[in-house]
């Protein structure tokens, strides 16, 4: 079975689709992973390696500079949210239209006249003031003169109005439990950039770090390319004739399905194992030049256990669907998985079984990693099932169109009123 | 907003109509009898192309329709003109890469490249062919993505003239 198994990645070596995929999956590295770590070259202040600077005093760095030393992330902060959402939610109701947000996608909420209403009184509970009164301080730029009180009780009590906003408007829109915390804005801390710092260099060992973000941009591409290679593979069997030939062999149909399978996904890995090679040794130049070191084999653990169970559903079904209907069809249904899986997911943080790609957009986040990592597995695991049954499930189809049980023209080339088909059909006879 | 909806999802149907145009002739058996016919297949190609622009053209004023009956607001005429310039142009690419290769499956590969592709990195490699132009009110690109599916569908027609002249 080893030889059949050379074959057949010699066989795929040699395929123009293949060295297509090659280059795709080196563009899109180069475009999107390459060029984005190339900024933690340490020569580059805004390099990730580089140990942040002592600031004495964050406020006063921030009116000097502008901004931020450490940056600055969302938080629920009661006294700033409370104004800003209900000047926010007064402005929308003066434009008479609420922006919602769902699956990402932006959309225009208008609302009728008795949802209207139902604004108003929210607006005119939170403020404690008429909406004439509104209007007055509103035209004289009077607003921030309304006084938010933002003890915690009445701040449950306001996020509760928020929440009752929400439904009417519906489907995420600003004032939704996770977009509120969007209006407040703190500093980050010296001690959280230097814990982040620390996580990325000590824990990490600034390749683990690295290496996740790697995964989340390859990940787009092993969740789509594939299926082309897949299908052109295989159809190349079914166009040139050699059904026959290769049906009436005494190689066992498992043979024939493992050795193809395993040579496409090997064959696929390969391109991911040298740009991780690319990539440690990035990484590893880097770092010689603070004299840190890195965890060489970090991008390998991650290409197997993050990547290629990804690789591995993906060629499963695409084989199995090929195999059993003849056509490209699993290109369209790949396209549609993938772009479920994409469009669904947020740039960092879904772990569900669902998730054909786990995406981890940032080279930090190590907490996070961490403390989703059974969920990780299990998605994992999972996929690695999926690629078993579909591939006993191809096993099972070939056997089946050894034997003379299906042959899919035959039945529904009434369907497909494909003048392929019907010659086909005649010529086999 | 619509315009987002609109060439997200409707552009891969320019690929799915206008790349098989020529695979009806991909087995040896058919087109050698083809061959032998004295009508010029180029001039069948040409029909199939323009048939297939029709289609395309009326399945998204379709699709538009709907989305306007639906409550949609928006300069429909722009919308789609502008999403099958788009959509005409990844059909193109997908034509022309399958006729110089014979592989439909990599020309069925290359548009929807070129697509994630945009999606992606936002028109920052593609400058004036990026396809999504309509989402940032921009129409400039559109006419170079006009002529650039123009000459590549007259360049598929090109390379299969040539390669059967040789043959």
């Amino acid at each position: 079975m080893f030889n059949l198994f050379l074959k057949e990645c010699k066989q795929l070596g040699k395929s123009l689709i293949y060295i297509v995929f090659i280059c795709i999956t080196i563009a899109f590295y180069t475009t999107q992973y390459y060029s984005s770590i190339k900024g933690n070259d340490p020569q580059y202040l805004g390099s990730a390696l580089l140990k942040p600077s002592y600031v004495q005093d964050v406020e006063k760095y921030n009116k000097e500079n502008n901004m931020y030393p450490y940056g600055s992330t969302s938080e629920e902060i009661s006294e700033q949210v409370m104004p800003k959402a209900t000047l926010m939610m007064y402005e929308e109701h003066m434009q008479g239209t609420y922006r919602a947000y769902p699956y990402g996608l932006i959309k225009h909420v208008k609302l009728d006249k008795e949802d209207t209403k139902k604004i108003e009184e929210i607006i005119s509970q939170t403020t404690g003031k008429s909406l004439s009164e509104l209007d007055k301080l509103h035209k004289t730029g009077k607003w921030s003169e309304i006084y938010f009180s933002s003890s915690s009780k009445d701040y449950a009590s306001f996020k509760k109005l928020m929440e009752e906003a929400n439904n009417i408007i519906g489907e995420q829109s600003n004032y939704s439990k996770e977009n509120l915390k969007r209006f407040g804005v703190r500093p980050i801390t010296y001690e959280e950039a230097m814990k982040t710092y620390k996580d990325l260099i000590e824990k990490d060992k600034i390749t683990n770090g690295f290496a996740r973000q790697f995964c989340d941009y390859m990940g787009i591409v092993m969740g789509l390319f594939p299926v082309f290679v897949v299908i052109s593979f295989i159809m190349k069997d079914i166009k040139s004739n050699m059904k026959q030939v290769i049906y009436s062999r005494r190689v066992s149909s498992t043979k024939l399905i493992l050795s193809r399978y395993s040579a496409l996904v090997i064959m696929m890995m390969i391109p991911i194992f040298l740009l991780a090679i690319v990539s440690t040794f990035q990484a590893a130049s880097f770092s010689e030049k603070l004299n840190l070191t890195v965890d060489y084999f970090a991008f390998f653990k991650y290409s197997i256990g993050w990547l290629m169970p990804t690789l591995m559903a993906v060629t499963a079904v695409g084989m199995f669907l090929t195999l059993l209907t003849e056509t490209a069809i699993a290109i369209p249904v790949q396209m549609i998985w993938w772009y479920a899986s994409i469009t669904k997911g947020v740039l960092i943080g879904s772990y569900a079984l669902s998730q054909l790609m786990i995406r981890f957009n940032t080279i930090y986040d190590r907490d996070e990693f961490v403390s989703n990592i059974t969920n990780i597995f299990l998605n994992r695991m999972f996929f690695i099932l999926i690629s078993a049954i579909f591939v006993v499930a191809s096993i099972h189809i070939l056997n089946l169109k050894r034997i003379g049980r299906i042959d899919f023209y035959d039945k529904y080339s009434k369907c497909f009123t494909n003048f392929k088909g019907k010659f086909k059909n005649s010529l086999s006879k | 907003m619509a315009a987002r909806i609109c060439e997200q999802f409707v552009v891969i149907i320019g690929v799915v109509i206008l790349v098989p145009i020529f695979t009806p002739e991909e087995d040896e058996n058919i087109k050698e009898t083809i061959n032998a016919k004295s009508i010029s297949p180029i001039l069948v190609y040409i029909i199939r192309i323009l048939i297939s622009i029709i289609l395309l053209i009326s399945l998204i004023a379709l699709f538009v329709n709907i989305l306007i009956y639906f409550g949609g607001t928006f300069t429909s005429g722009r919308l789609i003109m502008g999403t099958f310039v788009s959509a005409l142009f990844l059909g193109g690419l997908g034509l022309f890469v399958a006729t110089l290769t014979e592989n439909v499956s990599i020309g069925y590969m290359i548009p929807i490249v070129y697509f994630v592709f945009d999606i992606m990195t936002k028109g920052k490699y593609t400058k004036n062919l990026f396809l999504f132009s309509l989402m940032n009110n921009s129409i400039k690109e559109k006419y170079y993505l006009f002529l650039a599916a123009v000459v590549l569908i007259i360049l598929s027609l090109l390379v299969y003239w040539v390669k059967n002249s040789n043959s």
